[in-house]
């Protein structure tokens, strides 16, 4: 009876809180969405899962979590908590990604800078709310829209925000088809967004060779802290230009990229465990997901995600102003690193006013030029901001 | 002290102002050097063009695929030569 008794304290129901109610209602939102509504699936599921994983109470003694060591999630969480999987990603993209639209168009480069401005100003509102150095900079990358590169800057300077700080990256860049068009609209005129732009010069295979070593030496001698990241960006894009290896090329954009998000997704997801009690100089301290800071980050990333985006816009219209060619302003939205999403948003947003109008191709040079812009920007905060 | 007051005294204490500005000049001054360099890129390989002519390369797997296709093509036909003499 007494055996009977012991198991019946150790099963979930007996254990569960209303706050793993809540995390599992989120993780169960996170998989409808991917589902139903098909944003951003190949994250938001494996997310949601992982967030209902996490949130599933277990004996203390157990060591199942994350955060307990020896556990099989702790081992696949170190690849998060070490910063390993971003750049892995990061190989992968690289490997899927085809640079001669920004290598024909390179002043459409200035526009992916532009929307880093995201990243600063959401900084400054984050140490406005109190939040210190570090934090702030782990905060404000999610004006970046890219998840890799938000899970490797926070896994580096605020470990204990990553759960919040990933899932709110991640939350953004399935929600861009939501947030973009009506920023994009409000501070764009029908003129404005029926601009035709020329279609890009066809660009060599020489040049398309030389980018990824040439671009890697400046950016990583400019900024160090980038490195790891824009490294392996770079050289996965010349394993795919190179032809030489295009066995290597496909496994980082198929099978290597897929595994580390299935890995990430989940570990990312089950890191986000409601309430998790640690004790900070002899006091309890709540690190959990639930708490007034990760709402703090939810508000401040939408913040950063808005500011990206507008500021995309407006610096396009500026450069018109000195442009003899004119180029459609609509193409600086997708400067927030979104790949493909924010490129697709800006090629819909053309379309619903010139169904002739196709923008994607010159919407894809600022997008990864904003994939730079946010693994340099990322660079310089760490650097800067390292505890 | 006000809330108010408090931010934004933690951003003077924590460079916030000063962070914000330089690294939104540092990413901008990385990328306008990239765009230059992007730019400047087509002339140099002009010049090498001149010295090394460019060779148009063919994924290595489809060349192997060229040079493999009489014998694959040369297999299956013989394959079915057998088997239709087997049939009668």
């Amino acid at each position: 009876m007494d055996m009977f008794q012991s198991f019946m304290s150790s099963t979930g129901f007996a254990q569960i809180t209303i706050q793993n109610v809540i995390m599992i209602a989120i993780g169960i939102t996170f998989i409808t969405l991917a589902i139903a509504k098909h944003y951003e699936p190949l994250l938001l599921l494996p997310i949601g899962f992982g967030i209902i994983i996490g949130n599933i109470p277990f004996v203390a003694n157990m060591a199942m979590g994350v955060y307990d060591s020896g556990s099989v999630l702790s081992f696949i969480y170190f690849g998060v908590s070490k910063g390993v999987f971003p750049p892995i990603i990061f190989m992968g993209i690289g490997a899927m990604t085809d640079f001669s639209y920004m290598l024909s168009n390179p002043k459409l480069i200035l526009l992916g800078g532009a929307a880093q401005m995201g990243i600063f100003l959401t900084i400054v509102g984050a140490m406005f709310l109190g939040f210190t150095g570090a934090e702030a900079g782990a905060i404000g990358i999610i004006g970046g829209a890219d998840g890799p590169t938000s899970i490797f800057l926070s896994s580096k300077l605020a470990p204990h925000l990553l759960g919040a700080i990933a899932i709110a990256a991640y939350s953004y860049m399935a929600l861009v088809p939501v947030i973009q068009p009506p920023i994009m609209k409000l501070l764009t005129t029908k003129k404005e967004r029926l601009i035709k732009m020329a279609p890009p010069r066809i660009v060599s295979k020489r040049e398309k060779i030389f980018f990824p070593i040439i671009a890697f030496i400046v950016c990583a001698l400019i900024v160090p802290g980038a490195l790891t990241l824009l490294g392996m960006l770079f050289f996965g894009n010349l394993l795919k230009e190179s032809f030489v290896t295009e066995r290597l090329a496909e496994t980082a954009r198929t099978s290597l990229i897929d595994i580390i998000t299935i890995l990430l997704g989940v570990s990312v997801g089950a890191s986000t465990q409601a309430v998790r009690m640690v004790e900070v100089g002899g006091v309890m301290v709540n690190k959990g997901f639930l708490t007034p800071q990760s709402l703090m980050i939810f508000g401040l990333g939408a913040f950063s995600f808005c500011i990206a985006t507008a500021a995309g816009v407006l610096f396009a219209k500026l450069m018109n102003l000195f442009l003899k060619v004119k180029i459609n302003p609509l193409v600086g939205a997708a400067g927030v690193s979104a790949v493909p999403d924010s490129a697709r948003v800006v090629q819909m947003v053309g379309q619903k006013e010139d169904p002739n109008n196709h923008l994607l191709m010159h919407a894809m040079a600022p997008n990864v030029a904003g994939v730079i812009g946010s693994a340099i920007a990322a660079g310089i905060l760490w650097s800067v901001l390292v505890p | 002290m006000s809330f108010f007051q408090k931010g934004l005294q933690n951003n003077v204490d924590n460079d916030g102002y000063s962070l914000s500005l330089a690294g939104m000049g540092i990413v901008f001054f990385a990328l306008a050097f990239i765009a230059l360099i992007i730019k400047v890129l087509p002339f140099f390989l002009f010049l090498l063009d001149k010295i090394v002519p460019e060779k148009i390369a063919e994924p290595v797997g489809q060349a192997r695929r060229k040079s493999d296709d009489g014998a694959v093509i040369a297999a299956i036909a013989g394959a079915i030569y057998k088997k239709k003499k087997k049939l009668g």
